[in-house]
């Protein structure tokens, strides 16, 4: 008797694996309906219609959706995919991990994205980071208006790494505001390992050094790399995202 | 026989466990500073559990804390300025675990085991209890909190190692950091159900201040003490003592328990991303104060753990941060915002010990808000409306201790606590709806009446202070309804005060009486005719009986009468009253009728100086041969040369200067002078830069580089090669400090919260960070509590040191090791003293240091690492030399002198009590430097002194 329980346990589980991912496509309406008709044979998509609905039903604007809210609709989702201005984020519905976050030139390169996001969400034991800090050391006034740029390309090439999942931030303050409008009270994930980046003057004129620094929640430092003259060329964002790659995963094992 | 062997087992297994803690413990070594007889006995009871350092040992490693660590784990001193009290220190992280009476060796042994213990638990929960009212004491509570949370190994009580703690943080801030956990326990008592006894509530805070958790002790006895303490009495107490020792012992257990959890609760949310991000927060307002950009990051934080009162808290303050500063209609709606932003949060901690409802928050400049309120008066009212309940209850609950203003009881005790209550209601806080303001000030001063007339007994009323009747009276109101102007409010007022005029009549307060008088007479104004002559009959009748009119009355008067008869009123009633005038001032002040040095520093003003400016210059100037020259007539500039800066080089002066500029924020041609001794060898070179007429130029020179520095630019200028570099990436700001030391330019950068300390060669390369405030983990001899980086100090080209201030310490010394490229800690200077400066002469490198009222100099020896005091006694004995006086200022000490000039006092260190005054031109940018020959070369703007003493 045991023995069957433990096989129909089995089976129900490898079902549940072999579910179709949910998706609930936004953003620019020609991008989202040619999107929609690429992967919809794919993945199980929230209907343009039906999402249309829920949003003039609930007053809101797609253009400033927060994942909260997104989560707060779109219960039954796995993955939010937002094509805006070619750019696609796409985040873990169910925890706000990002899982895409990089900018397509056409239809294909988006649904490439979106597959990658998916498929993304489908790794086991996937490593949780944010970035929790960027710090200007002291960086030349002629090359501050590049540090958030860079953190931003860097955070874009983290993506190419799929075991990588980063928290989405960028939203977070809006999801207080909608708390406080609803009085619902969400648990967000916190984020086990944390990202800090430090620019600063290298050794000579015009060189910026990027350090890089994987803390634990409590603030310890657990391991460090620098990445020089990160200002250097373009190969220079997709250097340091394979710094932190290697750090993060090392300091995983 | 199976069980029994597993028993066996078991037994066979706790064995092993409890030899390995005995033989753990039996590790632990101790070093007994005490060399005499208690010491020795107290060795031999410590034996069996701890190993003994050898106390000749222990005497020579004992200032030294890496030798001591070598010997012992527990350092124990015996006896105290002559009293048996009994010190263990944790060597390692030099804290001290207990402090403590000490009866007997037996008891010493229990005290060290218990520290032992402690210990053990690595670091300690820090925990203090204290009255929340510091002029009550109930019975000994916080007495026996205290002796309890000593017996418990995981707490550090702070009680009496408090002070030991704070000095020794100040030297090892790394070792302490566990002292942000410190837990509060703030006391406070209330009746309980049984009126002869009282629950102590303990509010449990955090470093900040804010309440985490509460515990109640129920029934806890208090005790009175009046000034005469018969026998009786003190054997009251006592049995009351020892009940409520019993008490608190009874709930220890419990208290404890709570006290970890709210720490464990508390690190758990210490340690999470939310908490990082909070760090973030708290950084940007240290850097760029308040702003958006913070406000969103600490929202972030708020996101990701919204029931953190700390972030709640702080968004609450940062939400209402310049609310005063808008205008309606945004202002109205941001104030709604934030007053629903606090009845959410009070929702949510309703325990929390400060007020969100508070007057501060919403009204920081209230007379902005009595204007902005004309905008929409509606709108206002119904704000009130709301705020006014939730703010006079949260004034009950926290400031009044839940005072209730409905409780008649008639004692002393009460009145005292109402008055107080209503004096922060409607004293302070007047801004909510006038006219009902008005109803309600009334009846305050009606029901204050009435609880004083209701006091029993002769004997309390000399205790009533005559301005609880004088502040609560109908008369002061009058002034407030006069001067906006509302007349029929007025009249209604004044002639509906018959409740507060019978219960004054009643009363035995002679002032009151006077009260009494003086509204009947303003009624009896009110309501008599608009003219002149009816009011004079009044006011005629009322001085005919002896009294006197107030302002109230003749302001009130004034104010009834038409504008032509005001005058008339105001020639019988106020005859003296004649107008203030201000005196004229005379801005042209001869510069003849000035002191001294504000005349010389007024004549150097200007490029040129006429005979008798010279003559009297001289003539105040008796024991000195002064030798001076314009920087335009040194160099041969056809207009004036400004100094900028100068630095003394060998025995040739360097400078900074520009142009002198008649109109503001024009850039000036900028030069580098260079005087040799005489002022002979002169050369002036042109700087391929220009300066803004108010900017700061920092100068440094060593051997062949000369380094000018000024906002966002660094020049250097090869002398050899006659060739200048310019970089424009390197440095940020105007440099605080600039130095030039083993072909390396230092530059130090201080802004309102970021330090920086930066080097690289003088052609620009090999550059540096040595020191940034704001890197995560920094490196060197500086940690991170760097507060800031003060002045660098070349010696004999050979040192390069630096000042700075380090967090709660005065002073450190940093030098430069240019092997590894890095600064190292050097010396340190003791909290009670402030660093002042480093200076070197003839061989010798000096730092001034501020000690109480002196200056205290000492020599500094870079061999032995080592400070040796060279002056400090010669001040203390001249009088005239006061601490005002030297402060932030440059001092020169030669052989035998000191020179200071701020004061421009000179001191013959041989004579100390004839000082003399030097009448040189005092300006913000004056330096001095004092040459081989120990004459001293002073700049001031506009000119180059040579003085030397006659």
């Amino acid at each position: 008797m045991m023995k069957y329980w433990f096989l129909m346990a089995m089976i129900g589980c490898v079902c549940l694996g072999a579910a179709e991912v949910k998706v609930a496509l936004f953003g620019d309406p020609d991008t989202v309906d040619l999107l929609m008709a690429e992967i919809s044979e794919e993945v199980e998509l929230f209907e343009r219609g039906q999402i249309a609905k829920v949003l003039r039903e609930h007053q809101l604007s797609e253009a400033n959706l927060t994942e909260m809210q997104m989560g707060k609709y779109f219960p039954h989702c796995d993955i939010f995919v937002l094509a805006r201005s070619g750019n696609l984020v796409a985040f873990n519905a169910k925890n706000g991990f990002r899982l895409e976050n990089s900018p397509y030139s056409d239809l294909a390169g988006a649904a490439a994205l979106t597959r990658r996001a998916i498929k993304r969400q489908k790794v086991e034991n996937p490593i949780l980071f944010s970035v929790v800090s960027v710090r200007d050391i002291g960086v030349p006034r002629k090359y501050k208006a590049r540090i958030n740029p860079m953190v931003s390309d860097i955070e874009k090439e983290l993506m190419s790494y799929v075991e990588l999942q980063m928290l989405e931030r960028t939203y977070l303050e809006k999801v207080l505001k909608e708390r406080q409008l609803t009085s619902v009270s969400y648990k967000l994930a916190q984020a086990a390992k944390l990202l800090r980046m430090e620019f600063e003057p290298g050794s000579e004129s015009g060189v910026i050094n990027l350090r890089l620094y994987v803390t634990d929640a409590a603030g310890k430092i657990l391991s460090k790399q620098e990445v020089e003259n990160v200002f250097g060329g373009k190969e220079a964002a997709a250097a340091s995202a394979k710094e932190i790659y290697t750090l993060i995963k090392n300091d995983n094992k | 026989m199976r069980n029994t062997m597993v028993r066996c087992i078991i037994i066979a297994l706790l064995c092993c466990l409890t030899g390995l803690l005995l033989a753990d413990e039996a590790k632990f070594r101790v070093g007994i500073s005490d060399e005499k007889s208690q010491a020795t006995q107290l060795a031999k009871k410590l034996e069996s559990r701890f190993i003994i350092a050898d106390p000749e040992m222990i005497v020579e490693a004992i200032k030294n804390r890496e030798q001591l660590s070598n010997l012992c784990d527990f350092y124990v001193t015996l006896n105290t300025m002559n009293q048996n009290i009994i010190t263990v220190f944790d060597v390692a992280n030099d804290l001290p675990l207990v402090r403590t009476f000490w009866r007997d060796e037996d008891d010493a042994a229990v005290i060290i085991g218990t520290a032992a213990d402690r210990y053990r638990h690595g670091n300690p929960l820090p925990v203090q209890a204290r009255n929340k009212d510091p002029h009550l004491d109930f019975g000994g509570i916080v007495h026996y909190l205290h002796s309890v949370l000593k017996k418990d190994p995981r707490i550090l009580c702070l009680d009496e190692i408090s002070s030991l703690i704070r000095i020794r943080k100040r030297k090892n801030p790394e070792g302490y950091k566990f002292m942000a956990d410190a837990l509060t326990l703030s006391v406070s008592y209330s009746e309980s159900l049984d009126e002869k006894k009282y629950d102590a509530f303990i509010s449990v805070e955090d470093c900040n201040g804010l309440a985490i958790g509460s515990f109640i002790i129920r029934d806890i006895l208090i005790r009175r003490t009046g000034n005469k303490m018969t026998q009786a009495d003190r054997k009251r107490i006592e049995a009351i003592g020892e009940i409520n020792r019993k008490k608190i012992e009874e709930n220890a257990g419990p208290l404890i328990e709570f006290l970890m959890q709210v720490h464990a609760n508390r690190k758990a949310s210490m340690n999470s991303e939310s908490e990082r991000i909070f760090e973030e927060y708290n950084l940007r307002i240290q850097q760029f104060g308040s702003s958006d950009e913070a406000l969103r990051i600490l929202q972030k934080a708020i996101a990701l753990a919204p029931n953190n009162v700390t972030y709640r808290y702080a968004e609450l303050k940062r939400l209402a941060y310049r609310m005063h500063t808008l205008r309606p209609p945004e202002h109205l709606r941001k104030v709604n915002e934030l007053l629903e932003y606090a009845i959410k949060f009070a929702h949510d901690f309703p325990d929390f010990n400060k007020p969100v409802f508070d007057r501060e928050m919403f009204f920081d400049s209230g007379w902005r808000f009595i204007e902005n309120e004309k905008s929409d008066e509606p709108g206002y009212m119904a704000f009130y409306k709301i705020w006014r309940p939730l703010y006079l209850k949260e004034l009950l609950r926290l400031k009044h201790n839940n005072f209730d203003p409905e409780a008649k009881s008639s004692t002393y005790n009460n009145v005292n606590k109402y008055y107080r209550y209503l004096t922060d209601v409607y004293i302070r806080g007047d801004d909510h709806d006038r006219e009902k303001w008005l109803t309600e000030y009334n009846a305050a001063a009606v029901e204050l009446l009435k609880r004083v007339n209701d006091l029993p007994g002769k004997e309390a009323l000399p205790k009533i202070k005559i301005t609880f009747l004088y502040e609560f009276n109908p008369i002061n109101t009058v002034a407030w309804l006069v001067n906006q102007e509302k007349e029929k409010i007025l009249a209604a007022y004044i002639n509906n005060l018959d409740e507060y005029l019978q219960l004054a009549r009643e009363s035995s307060v002679p002032q009151v009486q006077e009260y009494v008088r003086e509204l009947e007479w303003m009624q009896e104004i009110i309501n008599a005719p608009r003219s002149f002559n009816a009011v004079k009959v009044i006011m005629d009748e009322y001085q005919e009986k002896g009294a006197k009119a107030s302002k109230n009355i003749l302001t009130l008067a004034l104010f009834l009468l038409k504008a032509d008869e005001r005058e008339l009123f105001r020639k019988h009633f106020q005859p003296n009253e004649t107008p203030k005038i201000k005196p004229k001032v005379n801005s042209e002040s001869a510069p003849k009728s000035l002191h001294p040095v504000n005349r010389i520093s007024y004549t150097f003003r200007k490029p040129t100086i006429s005979p008798e400016q010279e003559a009297y210059f001289r003539q105040k100037n008796p024991s000195f041969d002064i030798e001076f020259r314009s920087y335009q007539d040194i160099f041969r500039h056809p207009s004036p040369l400004v100094k900028i800066d100068a630095v003394l080089h060998k025995d040739h002066t360097i400078l900074a200067l520009r142009t002198m500029e008649q109109r503001p924020n024009v850039l000036s041609d900028t030069y580098l002078g260079i005087v040799g001794p005489g002022f002979a060898n002169v050369a002036l070179i042109a700087v391929p830069f220009k300066t803004p007429s108010k900017s700061r130029v920092n100068l440094a020179v060593s051997g062949d580089a000369i380094v000018l520095a000024q906002r966002e630019i660094l020049a250097v200028y090869d002398r050899k090669n006659n060739t200048w570099k310019q970089f424009d990436d390197f440095i940020l700001n105007t440099p605080r400090n600039l130095a030039v030391f083993s072909n390396r330019v230092f530059v130090s950068e201080s802004t309102r919260s970021t330090r920086t300390l930066k080097s690289m060669k003088t052609d620009g390369t090999d550059r540096l960070v040595h020191y940034n405030n704001l890197r995560i983990s920094n490196q060197e001899g500086f940690d991170e509590y760097v507060e800031g980086l003060g002045e660098f100090q070349v010696f004999n080209d050979s040192e390069l040191l630096l000042t700075g201030l380090a967090s709660e310490i005065r002073g450190r010394l940093y030098r430069y090791d240019p092997g590894s490229n890095q600064f190292r800690l050097f010396v340190e200077i003791p909290t009670t003293q402030t660093m002042k400066g480093i200076f070197s002469h003839r061989d010798n490198l000096y730092m001034a240091v501020m000690y109480t009222n002196q200056i205290r100099v000492y020599r500094i020896n870079i061999e032995k690492r080592s400070i040796e005091m060279t002056l400090g006694s010669h001040y203390a004995e001249t009088p005239a030399l006061k601490i005002d006086m030297l402060l932030d200022s440059p001092c020169l000490v030669t052989g035998d002198s000191l020179w200071e000039f701020k004061r421009l006092v000179f001191v013959d260190l041989n004579n100390p009590g004839e000082k003399k005054y030097i009448y040189l031109p005092r300006d913000e940018q004056a330096s001095a430097f004092i040459l081989e020959d120990d004459s001293v070369i002073y700049t001031s703007s506009l000119y180059l002194f040579h003085v030397k003493r006659k």
